[in-house]
């Protein structure tokens, strides 16, 4: 038995948005993100007792989650006739050109592109988890979310100077990981 | 305005971080851009801030929306307390 243990009190706050970024890259659709990710807290409630420790709490969500998304194709995918083909013709006349298009597919092209950002987001992620609670809140209300400073100061009871000392230690912290995880 | 911001880094890191929020004033950024004209480190911690400002925007991470959250929260809540 490992050392790790669930809290699933604390998942809504410590990995919603972890597991939402990895899951959205790969369905591209924002309510069924939400949903794999509300099946996959529900299921993890339900396995609980299976759960042997021996990984991470956000590793064990992020495996159940794989299978959530997994079967969300599968699901698709069973479907016949429903394979999703991406075919984008404004008119009938145009179909003709089909075979080029998919050659010079501009899907493709990009692909490579995602991926990149799709780690490096998780990158940004792990380095976040390294900061202390308040400061992870407060550093991605500001610089992801975009809150106002004024609507940050409030919703924590911090002054400005405050705000913009612990933005700092963030920043700095945040670079010094990335430094040595990602450039 | 305090002048001697000139030649404090401590300043100059201050409208750096305001900087990457466009938080800063045209005014501010000219007195920050003086500093590191003179001062080496100033130089190089703006530019490490920038960078990260850069691949923060590049990965367009996103949060799960707010009521979505307190929703699940609750759901959560509720299987706990079965």
């Amino acid at each position: 038995m490992g050392s790790e243990k669930l809290h699933p009190e604390n998942w809504v706050d410590r990995y919603s948005d972890y597991l939402y970024n990895y899951t959205i890259v790969r369905v591209n659709d924002h309510e069924i993100a939400q949903d794999l990710i509300s099946e996959t807290f529900l299921a993890g409630l339900k396995s609980k007792d299976n759960f042997k420790g021996d990984a991470s709490e956000r590793t064990w969500l992020i495996s159940i989650l794989k299978r959530k998304i997994i079967d969300h194709y599968r699901k698709i995918n069973s479907a016949k006739g429903k394979a999703e083909i991406r075919v984008n013709y404004s008119d009938e006349d145009g179909e003709g050109e089909w075979l080029e298009e998919k050659v010079k597919d501009p899907f493709d092209k990009t692909a490579e592109d995602n991926m990149e950002n799709e780690e490096l987001g998780m990158a940004i992620l792990n380095c976040m988890d390294t900061l202390d609670e308040r400061q992870a809140r407060i550093f991605k209300m500001k610089t992801i979310d975009n809150f106002d400073t004024e609507a940050i100061c409030n919703e924590f009871n911090i002054t400005p100077s405050n705000l913009w000392v612990i933005i700092h230690r963030a920043r700095r912290a945040m670079a010094m990981c990335l430094e040595e995880n990602w450039f | 305005m305090n002048l001697g911001i000139l030649f404090k880094c401590k300043d100059a890191a201050h409208i750096c971080d305001k900087s990457q929020y466009r938080e800063s004033s045209r005014f501010e950024r000219m007195l920050m851009r003086m500093h590191q004209w003179m001062c080496k480190v100033c130089r190089e911690h703006s530019a490490e801030n920038s960078r990260l400002t850069e691949v923060i925007q590049k990965a367009q991470l996103r949060s799960m929306p707010e009521e979505k959250k307190k929703e699940l929260r609750e759901v959560i809540q509720q299987e706990i307390s079965k």
